[in-house]
């Protein structure tokens, strides 16, 4: 794993937290939530998704089962656990303030 | 916790992960493609590795590395490692075969039914002396009338002779109430126990066969239920066979049990006409009821019992059945395991400041792995697991060990109780060695391990410092330890010393015969066919003379069994001397032991003449009756005169006089620890035989004992084929035989004392190591400054001696109290003998000496450039 993965898989945590905090899905619609709610910025690809969740799972932040999709076919369905939350709320503070002061310094 | 728990089970799952990842990914790809989607396409292998790599766990592999590395580490230093495994594999073999004859002793519940319930039961009566036995008429009344017992049965053991089947052999019989068997919860595999009514006279010609008997000698007949065998010639009908497992209450495997057979009525009447005894008897108690309730219960009947005639006082004594069988071998057995656990601890205190050592010597090694970005954590997870996997050989190669010792003590085992078995290995010992494994790697693979820990090995470097493991205190604390086990052993061994002089004072001093060449065969004329005296004694006279033919032999002499040296249980007979006033006290009367011999006899055993003549083959019924006696009757009975010509009245036949016409040498005939007894030695033609029924026959030959006993066999049988042979061993294997215990107790002690030694060399080797390696950089600069080798080395050994001194004073001083508790078991030996202190001190010294002088040595050959350097 590279350091310049780093940034982007805690960002990508970050979203796919965000994308489960309501709503059970699989790995495919979580990648087409983030897309959308992105307004189509964001492109999550499968390679960096998967390890993604793996690694979330590992970490207890989210726990899946096997279910059947709209089409009837069968996936695996995430959900974010507390400690998903905890750590969601967490980093949602930090992004805030990492972005703001980003920001501030792009702005001067 | 939870997550190492999660983590092992998804590496079990990992096979399963794998699929249900390629089935995510598919159904990704998919949905991808029918949404005509832009996302996907990533490198999917990619994806999948880097997802899977998530599944492996850095603790697991990282343990698997140590323990690769741990291997190899280990197999590059081959002598630390094979002292390590060696010495704990000899601990934890030691402790855990010591284990198993407690286990079997004292732990093992009882191979019978509720066996907490079982006693044993017995009068002591005190009169002369104390027996242990029970009237039959009061063990009668007890069962009638007792309110603590279930049940109660009785026995008595005994040896016949089996004949009717191929060859006739001597078995061991009990008679038994045929309560017995109910009693202990065993069912017979074959046929029904004895019937009820066997318990009365007439009515006891049933057997039982044990199991090993009926597959032996009846080939595993299953149709011998009810058929006749016969038992000294008497028939007995079998009435159903024991299972294999049964085990007999008793020292030795029983044969075959039969009918108790008891005169009730008679008993009960108390008229003197009937009147016997039992030796054991075995009762059940009913529940909640403790031993001394049960005792007080049948005192309250004994109170009632009338006395025999010569008044002894009665006591009931009521042993649970355990401490009967196992009294002595429960302490002995505590004794070897609290001894041998001692002893794995000196192991492994010593593997523990041998690894400390190695641990100095790899300083370099491990600190450079620190400096390199080991996690510290990492590297004490590396010790311990080299000592775990030290410990984890050790304790299989102990295992082994155990069995192996476990083999040994089967075999030369004392304790011949059949029901001692076969010591078991069951789960118990299997727990209890493994309680030993974790503990020998809490001792010895934490020491060093902690020690580690309050360094900080960097930092050490950086300073320069050559030693991580060279703290003062820790030094101390080893010095201790190698001291502690200088005095353990010298204790240890100044007891082995001891009982080994003790075994050998018994077993070779002052025996007053010679056993070399001399055979004994012992032969039971327990039937009714020898009730005739004459066909008795053309029995004897035809034996004696066919085996005087066999080709090799040199003499021949007929005696009594039980009397052929070292001698057993003594009937004692009181002689009246001619012209004396007949003594009314016993301690006047001329007690002695009786013997019924030839005049071959002296000669086969080397027995000196002092005094008159030997017996000779003339001395038969028709001449005149005299005797022999040996010197203490001669110095007890005629002090100040010579014995010769006094005539005697024994008790052998009424009212003749036996003219005393030869004084013999003394001879340990009571067994070997006993001083010697007067004995009077009749000729055996002259005595009326009924001792000679327990017949010896005393051979000398030069020929092994192995090509006589065929020849002798063949005799016994041509001349009454339904006469068994009891036994045939050279004298010598009888003197073995009856030192057995001394000679077992000397043997552990003996070994546990090598043992012991062995390991205080290796510790004493380990703790001046580890001193002379902390010393290093003192030793360097003393050599710089011009201090010669010599020193140098006797530096070091003064060190030695400073631990060695404190170590043998103690160790005196501990070796003094030891004996003192074995005193008790020494024959002609007194504790606190200075000449085997002395000796066991001096070779201890010696050998810590030399075992410092190693690393003495090659501290002085240490370049102090290059020990300077090193920093």
């Amino acid at each position: 794993m590279g350091k310049s993965q780093n940034l982007l898989q805690g960002t990508l945590d970050l979203l796919i937290l965000h994308a489960l905090q309501h709503e059970t899905m699989h790995g495919y619609a979580i990648a087409q939530t983030i897309h959308l709610l992105s307004d189509e910025v964001l492109t999550v690809e499968e390679g960096s998704l998967y390890p993604a969740l793996s690694r979330l799972e590992l970490d207890a932040c989210i726990s899946s089962s096997w279910g059947l999709s709209e089409n009837n076919r069968r996936a695996k369905y995430y959900k974010i656990t507390a400690r998903g939350k905890k750590i969601l709320a967490g980093q949602q503070e930090s992004w805030k303030r990492l972005s703001a002061a980003v920001q501030q310094v792009l702005a001067r | 916790m939870t997550s190492l728990g999660r983590t092992l089970r998804k590496l079990l799952r990992r096979r399963r992960l794998h699929a249900e990842m390629e089935a995510e990914l598919a159904h990704h790809r998919e949905l991808s493609r029918e949404n005509g989607n832009p996302i996907g396409l990533g490198n999917v292998t990619a994806a999948k590795e880097s997802t899977l790599d998530l599944w492996r766990f850095t603790l697991l592999e990282n343990a698997w590395r140590d323990i690769r590395h741990a291997f190899r580490s280990l197999r590059r230093r081959p002598a630390y490692t094979i002292t390590a495994v060696g010495s704990l594999a000899l601990g934890i073999g030691v402790c855990t075969a010591m284990f198993t004859v407690l286990n079997a002793v004292a732990l093992r519940p009882l191979p019978y039914a509720n066996p907490q319930q079982l006693v044993w039961v017995t009068q002591v009566l005190k009169a002369n002396n104390t027996d242990e036995i029970t009237f039959t008429p009061d063990f009668l009344d007890w069962r009638a009338g007792n309110r603590t017992f279930q049940s109660m049965a009785a026995y008595n053991e005994n040896t016949r002779s089996l004949t009717g089947i191929a060859e006739p052999i001597e078995v061991h019989t009990v008679k038994a109430s045929a309560a017995l068997l109910p009693l202990l919860g065993i069912s017979p595999l074959l046929g029904r126990n004895l019937p009820q009514n066997a318990d009365f006279a007439g009515h006891e010609h049933v057997a039982l066969l044990s199991h090993a008997i009926w597959r032996s000698r009846f080939g595993a007949d299953r149709s011998i239920v009810g058929k006749p065998i016969l038992l000294d010639g008497e028939q007995y009908i079998v009435t159903g066979v024991l299972p294999g497992r049964f085990l007999f209450p008793g020292v030795e495997q029983v044969d075959i049990v039969t009918g108790l057979g008891k005169n009730e009525a008679g008993e009960l009447a108390r008229d003197g006409k009937v009147f016997t005894a039992v030796r054991n008897v075995i009762g059940r108690l009913q529940p909640g009821i403790t031993n001394e309730q049960a005792r007080q219960d049948l005192m309250v009947i004994q109170a009632h019992l009338p006395l025999p005639p010569w008044m002894p006082t009665i006591t009931i004594k009521v042993l649970s059945l355990r401490d009967h069988l196992f009294g002595n071998a429960k302490i002995t057995g505590v004794v070897l395991v609290a001894g041998s656990l001692l002893f794995l601890l000196i192991a492994s205190s010593n593997v523990g400041s041998l690894s400390l050592v190695r641990l100095m010597q790899r300083d370099r090694e491990l600190a450079i792995r620190r400096v390199l970005g080991a996690a510290r954590a990492r590297v004490i997870s590396q010790l311990l697991i080299e000592s775990s996997l030290l410990a984890v050989f050790a304790a299989a190669l102990g295992l082994f060990l155990a069995m192996g010792i476990r083999s040994l003590l089967i075999a030369f085992g004392p304790y011949r109780l059949s029901i001692y078995g076969n010591l078991p290995i069951d789960m118990r010992v299997v727990a209890f060695a493994s309680v030993l494994l974790v503990l020998t790697i809490l001792v010895f693979g934490m020491l060093p391990a902690l020690r580690m820990s309050d360094f900080h090995l960097g930092e050490a470097i950086a300073a320069g410092q050559t030693s991580i493991a060279g703290k003062r205190h820790n030094l101390r604390l080893l010095s201790i330890v190698g001291a502690a086990e200088i005095a353990i052993v010298i204790a240890l061994s100044s007891s082995a010393a001891l009982m080994l002089e003790s075994f050998w004072n018994m077993r070779y001093k002052e025996l007053g015969f010679e056993s070399q060449h001399a055979i004994a065969a012992t032969i039971n004329l327990g039937s009714s066919r020898y009730d005739d005296k004459n066909r008795e004694f053309a029995f004897i006279n035809q034996l004696l003379e066919r085996a005087a033919a066999i080709p090799g032999v040199e003499a021949v002499t007929p005696t009594v069994a039980s009397e052929i040296p070292p001698g057993e249980g003594h009937n004692t007979n009181n002689a009246r001397i001619e012209g004396r006033p007949l003594p009314t006290n016993s301690r006047l009367k001329a007690i002695h032991q009786a013997q019924e011999v030839s005049g071959a006899y002296f000669k086969i055993l080397r027995i000196p003449l002092l005094e008159g003549r030997l017996l000779r083959d003339s001395d038969t019924a028709n001449n005149l009756p005299v005797v022999v006696v040996n010197s203490q009757f001669a110095k007890r009975y005629f002090p100040g005169e010579s014995a010769l010509g006094h005539r005697l009245q024994t008790g052998e036949r009424e009212n003749a006089w036996y003219t005393i016409v030869g004084v013999v040498g003394d001879v340990k005939t009571s067994g070997l620890a006993a001083p010697p007894q007067p004995v009077v030695y009749t000729p055996y033609e002259q005595s009326d035989g009924g001792r000679l029924r327990d017949l010896g026959v005393i051979i000398r030959s030069a020929l092994p004992v192995g090509s006589i006993a065929p020849e002798f066999r063949k005799i016994v049988h041509d001349l009454d084929p339904e006469q068994p042979v009891a036994g045939i061993a050279t004298i010598d294997q009888r003197l073995n035989a009856s030192v057995s215990r001394p000679r077992f107790t000397a043997d552990i002690l003996f070994v546990f004392s090598c043992f012991g030694v062995l390991l205080a060399i290796i510790g004493v080797y380990g703790v001046v190591t580890c001193r002379a390696r902390a010393q290093m950089r003192e030793i360097a600069v003393r050599q710089a400054l011009g201090a010669q080798r010599t020193a140098i080395i006797s530096n070091i050994l003064g060190q030695a001696i400073r631990l060695v001194v404190p170590g043998l004073l103690a160790g005196i001083a501990l070796a003094f109290l030891g004996n003192r508790l074995i005193s008790g078991l020494l024959f002609e030996v007194k504790p606190g003998d200075p000449a085997a202190l002395v000796v066991v001190c001096a070779g201890i010294v010696l050998a810590a000496l030399a075992a410092s002088f190693l690393p003495a040595l090659r501290a002085s050959r240490l370049d102090p450039l290059v020990s300077l350097r090193q920093d």
